[in-house]
């Protein structure tokens, strides 16, 4: 009898869509190999992508908001203290900064200084936002700085959009308007920068599927993506991971809505992975890590909350980032996670930004994948993992 | 005793740090020749092992080493002591202010002392089924003193030759038990599982072939962890206790980003390769091949048999004993495995982090190695959310 799967290796599996030009339901880490083969040697590798937020203030009140489990010491993110993070991450190899979790930040002063010097500094920026506080002034000055601007819309219609992300019912308008202009400069300068829609789904909120695809069809963004969404491991938000099973349907019906130059994207493994995951060890951390709006550095933002003191690193409002970078108070709480102490199963919460990076680290470590150069081109966004 | 070194560690390490500006050429530690190669390390515990390590390859007799009141409130002394006891015979006894830790590394004879102080698997070994009677195991050790091989890297010497001593799982399994066996050799050595057929736990783990002493403590530790556990948790992380366990964690890791089996030491890949293979052949007997692995490590019995109030009390013991527990105070048991403390104002926040690994390793160590330290939480400021909460 021949050996069954467990055993046998197979080629890398970061995607299925590795094609694609955009990933955006798998990882892209073995377009870094370098990198993971450092990680491997015990190097202390730089991450590769920094996901951030320059504020833990928004100005909307979605239902599902994770970041409001985030909770954690405030402190301010200053432009300075910005402009000194950005020359840190610069200098130790960092490769993308997305500002999308944990707080709205385009409401702090150092936003658009940020996105512009991380560019100058040879940095890939991103963006994730409600996008209602934007004009078309700053649009000018952001987009040919961005790599990617995703705007977070998880509805489909005025009334449905004010009572899901807890606004007025004409924000919607407005941010209808944003993502129009938005399209327009990206074409008018033919600016390489990705504009995105995504639609954070709670079971219940099912009625806004396929107005969010029809939504995103008018407006014409590059795409508009649907996932799931991230519950803490005490369950605060009550998401109902099996009550997913019932919505494939409509998503594929949304999927359908793509055209040539639209993708409804579905985040299909997630959503299937029901909120579990099949590893315990969590070594995406070191190369994908995240700082709240606080200032706080921290692996994961599921433990930005006081609660996870014991993984919190320290603070750039406080210390130089690439000081914190080089603290074995850094590397000691990135080697708890890899460490029999830590699971994931049990000790976080459900499918969180590491996720994909997770998965493809543990199958490699338990010989269930190779590390080999991915056949196929260069998707966009790499130094997004 | 009066052959002893007496060292005043706060002293010398002042010096130290002093002459690394004031001295150009010809820079050294004062007075013992064994200081010319011992460097000081930002973390005192670090420090002092590495000066009684110093000590102990100058081939003195023994060293005394006062540490003083501000040294002694820096770290884990009890800690500290039992990784000082792997180097020779040591007491401890109050000196003025504060202690003097006091290392023999000569016996009575004159002969060195070749030591192995217990620590590192502490229940787990405990709960191990000793196939080998004590009075053999005694009989053994002194007609065979366990020897490492040369070149073992020093930080897992200690675990290896701890392990080593005890040959408990050296043989084969007896065919005649009703649970399937299944066995594999890689490069001469044999590791054998009974397999409870019904969860696919590994209910005993034997092997032979081992023909040095590191062999010997690597593949004891081995077949330790793996016995009582699912199959698929054996092939997925056994290897990654067997490293943690086995290393010294009184000295840096050994290496300066993420420590793996792989890259910590070669010696890993071979248990690597026998549980994986072991796993494999299983699933060729059996047809086995469910790679779900959900395991979740459980309580020790003895943790299990107290009351929930008697572990806040055992926690709060140890916390109120430990130098870093100073400020914490146990708040309450959320689960078995899960303690919440809170901190007094006086706490810094930025040593809380520290503060928090310290203990949790010191419950670890001393309590249930589940246990794990939490904070009470920041609670959700969400208003919409806590009003559609109070509404259901």
């Amino acid at each position: 009898m021949s050996p069954p799967a467990p055993i046998s290796h197979k080629t890398l599996n970061i995607s299925e869509d590795h094609t694609a030009k955009l990933i955006l339901d798998g990882t892209k880490l073995g377009w870094h190999l370098e990198r993971v083969r450092a990680w491997e040697r015990g190097e202390r590798i730089a991450p590769i992508t920094i996901d951030m937020a320059l504020t833990r203030a928004c100005n909307y009140g979605c239902s599902f908001c994770y970041a409001m489990l985030q909770e954690n010491e405030r402190a301010v993110i200053t432009t300075d203290v910005m402009m000194g993070f950005l020359e840190d991450s610069a200098e130790i190899g960092v490769r993308g900064i997305s500002l999308v979790s944990d707080g709205e930040s385009t409401l702090s002063p150092a936003f658009i200084p940020t996105i512009q010097r991380g560019h100058e500094l040879g940095l890939s920026m991103a963006c994730g936002t409600n996008a209602f506080v934007f004009n078309r002034r700053k649009l000018e000055e952001i987009l040919p700085s961005l790599t990617y601007l995703r705007v977070n819309f998880s509805a489909g219609t005025r009334e449905r959009y004010g009572q899901i992300m807890g606004v007025k019912p004409e924000w919607f308008d407005r941010v209808c308007q944003n993502i129009r202009d938005m399209m327009e400069i990206k074409r008018r300068n033919n600016l390489p920068v990705t504009i995105g829609m995504q639609m954070v789904l709670m079971p219940q909120d099912a009625d806004q599927i396929l107005p969010f695809a029809q939504l995103g069809k008018e407006l014409r963004p590059d795409y508009a993506v649907i996932k799931h969404c991230s519950d803490n491991e005490a369950g605060s938000l009550g998401v109902n991971y099996s009550a997913y099973g019932c919505l494939h349907d409509l998503l594929h019906q949304a999927e359908a809505l793509s055209d040539a130059e639209y993708q409804v994207v579905v985040k299909w493994s997630k959503i299937e992975a029901k909120g579990t995951r099949s590893y315990q060890r969590c070594y995406g951390a070191p190369f994908l890590i995240q700082i709240s709006g606080s200032g706080l550095v921290a692996p994961c933002g599921m433990l930005f909350n006081e609660r996870y003191k014991k993984f919190h690193i320290g603070n750039i409002v406080e210390e130089r980032f690439k000081d914190i970078w080089a603290s074995d108070r850094y590397w000691e709480v990135m080697n708890y996670l890899a460490s029999p102490k830590f699971d994931a199963q049990k000790m976080c919460g459900a499918l969180c930004l590491q996720h994909k990076v997770n998965e493809f680290l543990d199958d490699y470590k338990k010989d269930r994948t190779d590390l080999l150069q991915p056949a196929g081109p260069e998707p966009m966004h790499i130094d997004f993992i | 005793m009066s052959d002893l070194i007496h060292i005043d560690y706060e002293k010398i390490a002042a010096d130290y740090m002093e002459s690394l500006t004031t001295m150009l050429r010809n820079f050294q530690s004062s007075g013992h020749r064994f200081l010319e190669t011992w460097v000081p390390d930002k973390d005192d515990s670090r420090s002092i092992l590495g000066m009684i390590e110093a000590a102990k390859d100058d081939e003195v007799a023994g060293i005394a080493i006062h540490l003083g009141q501000a040294t002694l409130a820096r770290i884990d002394s009890e800690k500290l002591k039992q990784a000082a006891a792997r180097f020779g015979t040591l007491s401890t006894f109050p000196s003025g202010d504060g202690l003097e830790l006091s290392l023999a590394f000569l016996a009575a004879d004159g002969s060195r002392i070749v030591t192995a102080e217990g620590t590192g698997f502490g229940q787990q070994a405990a709960a191990v089924s000793r196939r080998e009677s004590s009075a053999a195991a005694e009989k053994r050790k002194e007609s065979h003193p366990v020897v490492l091989n040369k070149g073992t890297n020093p930080l897992y010497s200690h675990g290896l030759q701890q392990a080593a001593e005890s040959r408990s799982h050296e043989g084969s399994l007896l065919a005649k038990d009703p649970l399937p066996r299944v066995e594999i050799t890689v490069e001469g050595l044999t590791l054998s599982a009974l397999v409870d057929p019904e969860r696919n736990i590994l209910r005993k783990a034997a092997y032979s072939g081992a023909d040095s002493e590191n062999l010997h403590g690597l593949l004891e530790t081995l077949c330790r962890f793996i016995e009582g556990r699912p199959l698929i948790e054996c092939h997925d992380h056994s290897v990654i206790f067997v490293e943690y366990h086995l290393r010294d964690h009184s000295f840096a890791p050994p290496v300066p980003g993420i420590v793996t089996p792989e890259n910590a030491d070669p010696m890993f890949a071979l248990p690597t390769r026998l549980v994986r293979e072991l796993f494999a052949e299983y699933c060729r007997k059996t047809g086995f091949n469910n790679l779900k692995n959900q395991h979740d490590q459980p309580i020790s019995e003895a943790w299990k048999a107290l009351s929930s109030e008697e572990r806040v009390e055992r926690i709060s013991e140890e916390v109120s004993a430990h130098p870093s527990g100073k400020g914490m105070l146990v708040l309450r048991m959320e689960s078995p495995k899960r303690v919440i403390v809170g901190f007094a104002e006086n706490v810094k926040p930025g040593a809380k982090q520290g503060l928090l690994i310290a203990v949790e390793d010191h419950l670890q160590r001393t309590l249930d190695r589940t246990l794990q330290l939490y904070v009470d939480p920041k609670v959700d400021q969400n208003k919409r959310r806590l009003r559609e909460a109070s509404a259901i």
